[in-house]
């Protein structure tokens, strides 16, 4: 029943619209999808060229296809072309998805290609920042861009109002959550407007929140993410700084609020590296420090994406080897000006200042030295989209409400969330 | 008085139409004329409307495992799982009450729309151009300037505080927000209404209107006994597209409060999307799929079976 | 003098009509107009809250990135050229289907209307994946057609059937039968007399299945994949960096860029629409 409506429809449709129709793929090579969530000529061109290198030097592969979509469509795109068993071979893929795929094997381990290469020197990485992909000895992607939360800050409006800035803080050795506390609400007294402001966070995206928890040794849940820690001593004391500073200070906006710091209206923001794109012809002086240290010392809480082989592609064994390919040191270094490598010999502030116009080598070097010391890479469960969505759904219900105890609105939290820790 | 003959005279053709229905025979020839008319779409509509149904009902009957790759047939437990959801209530709540607002609202405001835009007035199409502007930008530009409008000590705090109300949470609470998406979502779409009752107002016939104001009806009457019975049935075919089309509407909630806080804010469309693409629980979003559509059927069942109250012109 | 009395008397009353229109186009207009602003800031004065109505430098430059970035032309045409298939697919289908449904009405009429109708209660995003297995099987993947057949059988066809059914539905019998009384054949009488009547039908048929078409997001992202395929809603999403988020600027000048031409197509459109009116002599 299944086949034969379907060919005769498929005469008869492609006739009536005297087609359009795709050219039929060559047989005996291979030809690979990678998609990326970049459509930026420049990155997109990047990985054409490798690509091209990679199927030149490949006895099987003739070609590389580079697709381009956005990052908020991943899931969609991803869930459509896998059930219907039409995935891309190679992807990025954020951390945030990575044990869950691990876990359903849906992606290649790498490691069998990586010692079969030559000078691959795996050792470079930097292990603390590899091990949301490692797993053993199997390695199921290869991290290419690892950004650190960041603070900027607008060194004007601190001055404007004659308040201590991050920078003035940090140089009187007080760079502490309480200090800014302090600082972020006598700028809102000054100015009357929020002085502090997560970026791309908007109430709906928890990771934003890192900063403050990493700084208290908080996190959502335990190490081998079985059993919630939302209601964690350390969680609280960071969530009260949260919370305070927005529903009791109002130096940071209230939920639906909109303010930006890119446009010069707030005092500091956290935000990745990454984000100092949006500072080119900013009309204000501004500075950039890590985020502030809590009573567990100071974190880098750090966003990450990897490049993986997807298990369901159709040429699995050339897709790792392309992967391979991409993470070697010559490779990569192609791309690091882009994208912050955690590779060692990459990590340096002149690689990561490459193409920015507006880093400079001096700025970004204590960055660097943070994530190489002290970067933690965001915290990640099993069923990662149903915890996160069931998590952000929780905080949004009692914790970002005004006047609630903050011990229990996050007690209420994880009795949402623990069950789907397994 | 004579307003009524007219109207009247305006429908009464189709009363004694086809007198040779009687004969079986005479109409052989007009049933077939008449399936060959419909046979394109028909089958086009079987073909295409099987494959889609076919797997979204196939789907309901499974637990997908879309990364793992895996398929598990697990009979009616995604439709018992939608009966034990404690979310549904809300949700359905949600859903019919945005649905019932969205739609009653959107005709009339459409309707009204177009007959001011009906005037023969010069440079009206320019006002007909604003109005159908928004429908052909993006939604996500859409929501974006509307999130601005409406965010705390925003324009609209700020206009509710000249008349001392507010601040209201618009985008925090459960009806308030519904109420929010609706006129969202009727403002970007208004325009398409809006042509289509300027198409059914222009197509009312200027004799009986004529008739009717020599025979010294007012506007109102005119309105009420010989305009509003020749666009019935386009009244009726928007209200019914809107029923159908805020039903699914999805990406409003997804933009802006992401269906919380809680569930307050979720509606059915949203819930498939979020099952369906954030979840991966294909099966799940299947099963309320198949409930959205047996949904969206009865209701637009109801609305056209008992179409001969509603509607004037369909007196056969 | 009576005479120019009534036209002082109707000149006054269009003041409250326009008063009305204006207040409400301005609801309409405010966020194109914010819109274009935006389009010709600086990737940070965009950023700015409260927004600035006059950009403190014109950017026009946006304008050029905007193709630099995308093959924006391209994909804008893939936009008209699916919009304008969709378009003739629905109508060549849809406008028979109606025709039948009102003044034909074989038997069954009603269940057939009720099952073509059927399409538009799917939601597209649950049919998204049996359909797009079904278009990948068929080597459909990264062409327009199945944009042009899934979205015109399921989703616009219908909707046009219906507005093709209501506006024959209200036309007279005499036209029919006195078609009949010349001896008429069935198609001449649907397509001499009957189509010119439902002109403003068919526009609005025509608008309504080109906006849709227009506006489609998910099918396009699932079914095309190419940078030279891709549609403009898609495209919207593209002008955007990995690290840094939206580039807000860009992608306002590309909608103002996407909106300009089919605003003039509108313009146009509506003054076709009012003049074949006239010219279908309804009044007769």
């Amino acid at each position: 029943m299944r086949t034969r409506p379907r060919v005769w429809l498929s005469v008869a449709l492609s006739a009536a619209l005297c087609t359009i129709a795709a050219p039929v793929g060559a047989q005996d090579e291979v030809d690979l999808r990678m998609t990326i969530w970049s459509a930026n000529p420049a990155h997109v061109e990047l990985f054409e060229q490798l690509g091209a290198e990679f199927a030149a030097a490949s006895p099987t592969v003739s070609g590389v296809t580079i697709e381009s979509f956005n990052l908020a469509e991943l899931d969609t795109l991803f869930t459509t072309q896998i059930a219907a068993g039409d995935p891309p071979d190679v992807s990025w893929l954020p951390v945030e998805a990575s044990l869950q795929y691990r876990q359903a094997g849906a992606l290649i381990d790498l490691k069998p290609v990586i010692d079969a290469t030559p000078d691959f020197d795996f050792a470079d990485f930097i292990p603390a920042l590899l091990e949301r992909w490692v797993d053993g000895d199997a390695v199921y992607g290869i991290p290419f861009s690892t950004g650190p939360l960041v603070m900027y800050y607008n060194k004007d409006l601190y001055a404007q109002a004659g308040v201590k800035d991050p920078g003035q803080l940090i140089a009187e050795g007080n760079w502490t959550w309480d200090a800014f506390r302090e600082t972020s609400k006598q700028l809102h007294e000054a100015l009357g407007t929020p002085s502090y402001v997560l970026n791309d966070f908007d109430f709906k995206n928890w990771t934003r929140l890192l900063p403050y928890m990493f700084a208290y040794g908080a996190s959502p849940w335990d190490d081998t993410a079985t059993s919630c820690t939302m209601d964690s001593p350390e969680m609280i004391e960071a969530m009260q700084v949260f919370h305070g500073m927005t529903f009791d200070d109002g130096s940071m906006p209230l939920p639906g609020q909109q303010v930006d710091f890119w446009g010069g209206q707030v005092g500091a923001t956290s935000a990745f590296l990454g984000s100092s794109a949006n500072l080119v012809d900013a009309p204000f002086e501004w500075g950039l420090v890590q985020t502030p240290a809590g009573s567990a010392g100071d974190t880098v809480a750090t966003g990450q994406a990897s490049i993986v082989a997807l298990a369901a592609g159709r040429h699995t064994t050339e897709a790792a080897e392309f992967v391979a390919f991409l993470a070697s040191k010559d490779a990569m270094a192609k791309y690091s000006a882009y994208f912050p490598p955690i590779r060692e010999s990459l990590l340096t502030p002149e690689v990561l200042v490459g193409a920015s116009l507006v880093l400079t080598p001096e700025l970004v070097a204590p960055m660097i030295d943070g994530v190489k010391t002290n970067g933690k890479v965001f915290p990640v469960a099993a069923d990662n989209s149903a915890v996160a969505t069931a998590l952000n759904r929780a905080l949004d219900e009692h914790l970002y409400q005004p006047g609630v105890d903050v011990a229990q609105a996050l007690a209420s939290v994880c009795a949402e969330i623990a069950p789907l820790l397994k | 008085m004579g307003s009524q003959v007219v109207a009247s005279g305006g429908s009464g053709p189709r009363a004694q139409r086809r007198p040779g229905r009687r004969g079986p025979s005479r109409d052989a020839g007009r049933d077939r004329f008449g399936y060959l008319l419909l046979a394109p779409q028909t089958l086009g509509l079987l073909l295409i409307g099987a494959v889609a149904i076919g797997g979204m009902i196939e789907l309901s009957f499974m637990k997908v495992n879309v990364l793992a790759g895996t398929r598990t047939f697990v009979g009616l437990d995604n439709y018992a799982r939608i009966l034990s959801d404690p979310d549904m209530g809300v949700i359905l709540f949600n859903t019919f009450f945005f649905v019932g607002l969205l739609s009653v609202a959107g005709t009339i405001v459409s309707l009204g729309l177009a007959i001011l835009l009906n005037q023969k007035l010069p440079g009206i199409n320019v006002f007909r151009a604003a109005i159908f502007i928004p429908a052909l930008i993006t939604t996500v530009a859409w929501t974006l300037v509307w999130r601005f409008i409406l965010q705390p000590q925003g324009l609209m705090d700020s206009l509710t505080a000249t008349v001392d109300a507010g601040p209201f949470p618009w985008l925090r609470g459960g009806w308030l927000t519904l109420i929010v998406f609706a006129v969202i979502q009727l403002t970007k779409n208004v325009g398409i209404n809006v042509m289509i009752f300027l198409a059914a107002l222009q197509g009312v016939r200027e004799d009986l209107i004529d008739a009717g104001r020599v025979d010294g009806a007012g506007r109102w009457t005119t309105f009420r006994h010989i305009v509003l019975p020749q666009i019935s049935p386009a009244i009726l075919m928007v209200f019914m597209l809107m029923v159908a089309g805020s039903f699914k509407v999805f990406e409003l909630v997804l933009l802006l409060t992401n269906g919380g806080p809680g569930v307050q804010t979720t509606v059915l469309a949203f819930e498939i999307f979020r099952q369906a693409f954030r979840l991966n629980d294909l099966g799940y979003a299947a099963a309320l799929s198949v409930l959205l559509f047996s949904l969206v059927l009865a209701a637009s069942a109801i609305i056209w079976l008992s179409r001969r109250r509603l509607v004037f012109h369909e007196t056969n | 003098m009576r005479r120019t009395d009534r036209r002082v008397l109707r000149a006054l009353r269009t003041i409250p009509s326009y008063m009305l229109l204006a207040l409400v186009s301005v609801a309409f207009i405010g966020p194109i107009v914010w819109m274009v602003s935006g389009s010709l800031k600086s990737r940070n004065e965009v950023l700015r809250y409260p927004p600035t109505l006059i950009p403190e430098e014109f950017r026009w430059d946006n304008y050029a990135q905007v193709f630099e970035l995308q093959p924006f032309d391209r994909q804008f045409l893939n936009s008209i050229v699916i919009m304008a298939l969709v378009c003739a697919l629905t109508l060549a289908v849809a406008i028979p289907a109606g025709y039948a449904l009102a003044r034909v009405r074989p038997r069954g009429a009603a269940a057939i209307f009720l099952l073509l109708l059927s399409g538009i209660f799917l939601p597209p995003e649950s049919v998204i994946i049996p359909l797009f297995r079904f278009a990948a099987q068929l080597g459909w993947i990264d062409t327009y057609i199945p944009l042009v057949v899934f979205t015109a059988t399921l989703f616009t066809a219908p909707v046009a059937m219906f507005v093709m059914r209501q506006a024959f539905v209200i036309l007279p019998q005499e036209f029919e039968e006195a078609a009949t009384l010349d001896g008429a054949s069935r198609w001449r009488t649907m397509f001499r007399i009957f189509l010119p009547l439902v002109k403003p039908s068919i526009a609005s048929a025509v608008v309504f299945t080109a906006w849709y078409s227009w506006n489609q997001f998910l099918e396009p992202l699932v079914y095309l994949r190419s940078r030279q395929m891709l549609t403009v809603p898609v495209a919207l999403t593209l002008f955007e960096d990995p690290l840094a988020g939206p580039r807000w600027n860009i992608q306002m000048a590309a909608t103002t860029l996407s909106v300009l031409p089919v605003l003039i197509v509108f313009l146009f459109a509506q003054r076709q629409i009012v003049s074949g009116l006239t010219a279908g002599g309804l009044k007769s």
